[in-house]
Order: structure tokens, then sequence, then C-alpha cells
């Protein structure tokens, strides 16, 4: 064990190592090869910090969407309030577009850093370094293909839902350690004395405070450009967003049409399986009792949009074949091809008044593209579970 | 503070390693294509987009004049980020001919309506700070 004069053992990462030869130091590495105030450590520390909350709030957001789609044993997805879900979603997506100026304004601010001289002064210095290619490289890599995903282009080439989760993991990780790196320095560029101990040096062009002013709105007309998605109030001002809600048959947005998900409804009944067997026909759920809801579609891509579905309760139906909807139940679709061909609902949802099998959407019957002859359509949950064409109920 | 700060090692280490442990042996991911992007991710960062963006900024140092200078910098800032967020739209890359519902708008369109509210701003903020100037000229002569 190595100690040090005073006595204290000395933390072997903190070791020197060697310094590369000066003839090395070229280009971008040389002393005051950057001329912008912009790098500055308190700018750095502000927009680390404006970062850090949106990429927590992402994580945050999409965890919870993780549980929605994959259940776990110990949790039940509550049935209220409807609106959860599209709230949730519509944060998660418009956080995680607020992030892209902030992310690309904090790799501007310490981008000379990358040429820091030496490489690394020691071990721990080389360690979190190297970490910061999985913080960065993450980082963009989970915004691009984020913004990507949500206006339907797949040229990633892999099932973006996985892949985002587990890369969230990597990248709040690096940056939960980026953070354990730099907590000193982030405390004194966030500490209003760093004013003092650092003031602006005098220069022409933005200043520190403009370039985080211009920063901020740019985040800001990210967000409006594209939050009328699932904000009503903005989808005339959201120039750039990806979906209107009011855009599609019968005034909603369609994700996957019924010719995409090859559907041939023309010789349709619905099975109910239960302690019985029920085969219905479309006239015997016309001869249940009818309801109307008003519930929204939330789409994990953030758009949503409320509408009017009018239908049967899943609970009715389930008492026909002898369930309380105390047991799980699997809606099956026509589709016989696709990740989200049947979904599982469970009791919380089951016993809901405001869970339907819908045969009509805002006054009149189904379009193909929504689910005709029967969707499923449920408070807070997201669309892939909002089961369409469906013709099968599975108490399990 | 050392405390903390071993202790967010400890935590960032585990959840990157759970990331990577997912990416490897979870369903439906593709580790080798995710490495490769991540790290072209920063590549394209580092070497294509940041110098890329310094070049312009050099340029504009250059050509433009000092009180034109900061708004002009300021407004290119949003106007690249608002381009960005317009190239999928505008490329229609995700558009399906059996569902127009997807990228209903024209993209083009909208991204130009965005850059003239933002030059206008722009304009708006300059006139402002040439006649707030000017007064306080006046009121020291």
């Amino acid at each position: 064990m190595v100690r040090s004069t005073g006595g204290r053992l000395k933390d072997p990462t903190r070791m020197p190592l060697p310094i590369p030869p000066e003839a090395l130091r070229i280009g971008p590495m040389k002393e005051g090869a950057f001329t912008s105030r912009l790098h500055s450590e308190r700018v750095a520390a502000f927009l680390g910090l404006w970062l850090g909350i949106t990429f927590t709030i992402c994580m945050l957001t999409g965890l919870w969407s993780h549980v929605v789609q994959h259940p776990a044993s110990w949790f039940t997805v509550p049935a209220g309030p409807s609106w959860l879900y599209r709230v949730t979603q519509g944060v998660h997506v418009s956080t995680g577009i607020a992030a892209v100026p902030l992310l690309l304004a904090k790799l501007f601010t310490v981008y000379p850093k990358l040429f820091s001289w030496p490489p690394a002064k020691d071990l721990r210095h080389g360690l979190e370094r190297a970490s910061l290619l999985l913080l960065v490289g993450g980082s963009v890599f989970q915004l691009t293909t984020g913004v990507m995903n949500i206006f339907h282009w797949y040229a990633f080439g892999f099932f973006f839902t996985t892949v985002h989760y587990w890369s969230a993991w990597t990248v709040i990780g690096a940056m939960v350690v980026h953070i354990g790196c730099q907590l000193s320095v982030a405390r004194r560029g966030l500490s209003s004395s760093s004013l003092v101990s650092d003031p602006e040096p005098p220069g022409q062009g933005l200043s520190r405070r403009g370039f985080l002013t211009a920063t901020g709105v740019a985040s800001g007309a990210v967000v409006v450009a594209t939050a009328g998605q699932s904000v009503p109030l903005l989808s005339e001002i959201s120039v750039l967003a990806p979906r209107k809600p009011d855009d599609g048959p019968q005034g909603l947005p369609v994700n996957k049409s019924a010719a995409a998900a090859g559907i041939d409804a023309s010789a349709w009944s619905l099975t109910l399986v239960g302690s019985t067997t029920k085969v219905l026909t479309m006239a015997d759920l016309e001869a249940l009792p009818q309801h109307t809801v008003h519930l929204p579609i939330t789409c994990v891509e953030g758009w949503s949009a409320g509408a009017r579905w009018t239908g049967v309760r899943l609970r009715d139906v389930l008492e026909l074949v002898g369930s309380d909807g105390n047991r799980p139940v699997r809606i099956e679709s026509l589709e016989r091809n696709g990740r989200y061909r049947s979904s599982i609902v469970t009791s919380s949802h089951n016993r809901s008044d405001l869970t339907l099998l819908a045969l009509r959407l805002n006054g009149s019957v189904l379009h193909p593209d929504h689910g005709y002859p029967l969707r499923l359509i449920a408070p807070n949950r997201p669309g892939v579970l909002q089961t369409k064409w469906v013709d099968k109920v599975v108490v399990l | 503070m050392s405390r903390w700060r071993y202790l967010l090692y400890v935590v960032g280490t585990a959840m990157i390693g759970y990331g990577v442990w997912g990416q490897v042996y979870g369903a439906d991911t593709k580790p080798v294509r995710v490495a490769v992007l991540v790290t072209a991710a920063a590549l394209a960062h580092d070497l294509v987009l940041a110098p890329v963006v310094m070049a312009v900024g050099l340029l504009v140092r250059r050509v433009l004049p000092q009180p034109l200078r900061p708004v002009v910098q300021g407004a290119s800032l949003v106007a690249f980020c608002l381009l960005l967020v317009a190239i999928p739209g505008i490329g229609r890359f995700g558009a399906r001919a059996d569902n127009p519902s997807i990228l209903p708008r024209n993209y083009t369109e909208g991204l130009l309506l965005a850059l003239a509210v933002v030059v206008l701003a722009a304009a708006l903020h300059l006139v402002r700070r040439a006649r707030s100037g000017e007064r306080r000229h006046g009121a020291q002569t």
C-alpha cells in the first residue's frame, strides 16, 4: 500500500500517469486553442443542471411507461385517472425534445475538454473520460433515435422500445457517475460566489447570459413546435409536430392501418373463453347494454387525442362466461402477426366502468383503421395495448 | 462530499452495468449495432457537428459587425435546433401510403414559418436595443 508523507492512505487511482511528449500537443490540444468565453465552468454547470433535470424526468416517465407495458406481478396498473398515461407520455416526449438544445449547448461549452492536456492525468481521470464516451455517445444516440422514432423514421434498424429502455439505464448511469466526478466543480459553478471569482471576461458576441437565454429559448421553441400532437391548444402552432390530434379517419390519428395489419373481417365473430366458451355475433353485441365514454388514445410516441367511444363494457362481456374480472384476460386481434396483436387486461381495468369493447367512434361505426368491427378502449393505457380488430377474449 | 461521490460512482456503475447486461442478454436487442451507433453518435458530434458549428461561428465573427453579432448568434442557435427537429418531417422518411395520419403537415412550410418567427423576434430585439441605446446616449449628452 502506498502511503503519502501525511501517513494517510494514498488513492492508487490518483497516481500520476506519464505525460506524453509536448511535440504531440498539436491543433486543438494547444494552450488557448479555444477563445470563446462561452467555454466556461459556470455555463457548463447551469446547462448540466438543466440537462440533468430533463434526463431525470425522461427516465422516470420512461420507467412508468415500461411498467405499464410490462406489468410486474407485484404491481397492477390503476385504471384511473384516465388521463395519467396521456400526460406522462406527453411529458416524456416533450422533455426529450427540450433536451436536444440543452445537450448541444452543453457539449459546445465543454468541447475544449475533449482536447485537454495531458489526455489522462491519472487513472481516475482516464476512467472519467472513458465513461464520457458512454454519456456523450449514449445521449446523442438516445435523443436522435427518440426524435426519429416519433416521426416513424425507423432507419436505425432495431426494435426501438427495448433498445431505448436499456440505453436509458446506461446513459442515466453514466450521468450519475459524471455527477459524482463533477460534484465539486458543479457546486462551484452554480454558487453565486463564482460570479465574483470567475467573472465574465469582456468580449464581443454572445454573452454567457445571452447564450443560456438563447438555449432556453431554443428548448422552448422545439417543444412548442411539436407538443401540439398531444396538447390540443398548441395543435395549430406546432408546425413540426409529427401528428395532428384531429387528423385521421373519423378525426383521429392511426398508428397501424387495417391494410398494414392484413385484416379480413368478413367472417368475424367474437369468441369468449372463460368457464364456458361463447361465440357472439355483431347482433349479440349490439343487444347488450351500450355505454359511451370519453377517453384519449395515447401513443407511446407521445401523440394523444380524446375521442367519444360507444360499445359494451368489458365487465358485462366477461360476466357472460362467468368471470367477475378478478382474473386477467387476454384480448386477441384478427391481426395474425405483429408485436401488439394481443394485450393483457388486469383486474382494475376489467372492473372499470370505462373499459369498453367499442363498436363506435365519435358516433359512427369504427373505421377499419380504428379496429372495425371491435376494439378495446380502456383508461390510462398506452395505444399499443388498446387492441384493435378484437375477435377473442380469453380469461386467464 | 467524498462519501456522496463514491455512492454516485457505485449507483451509476451499477446502472451502466444493468443497461449493458440488458442490451447483451435481453430479448429484442441488437448489441453490436447499438455499440456501433453509440460510438458513431459521439464521433459524429465531436468530429463533424461541433467543428462545423464552430467554423460557422468564426465566420459570423469575421463577417458581422459587433452590434448585430450576439443577436445573430442567439437566433442562429434557435434556428439550428428547429432545423434539426424538422429534418425527419421534411425528409418524410416515415411517411406511409396506407396511413396519411402520419406526418400530416407540410414540414418545409412549417420550418420556414418557424424560422420567420425567429428572424422577426431577432429583428425586434435589435430595434429595441438600438432604441434603448439611443435613449441612454441621449441622456448622456
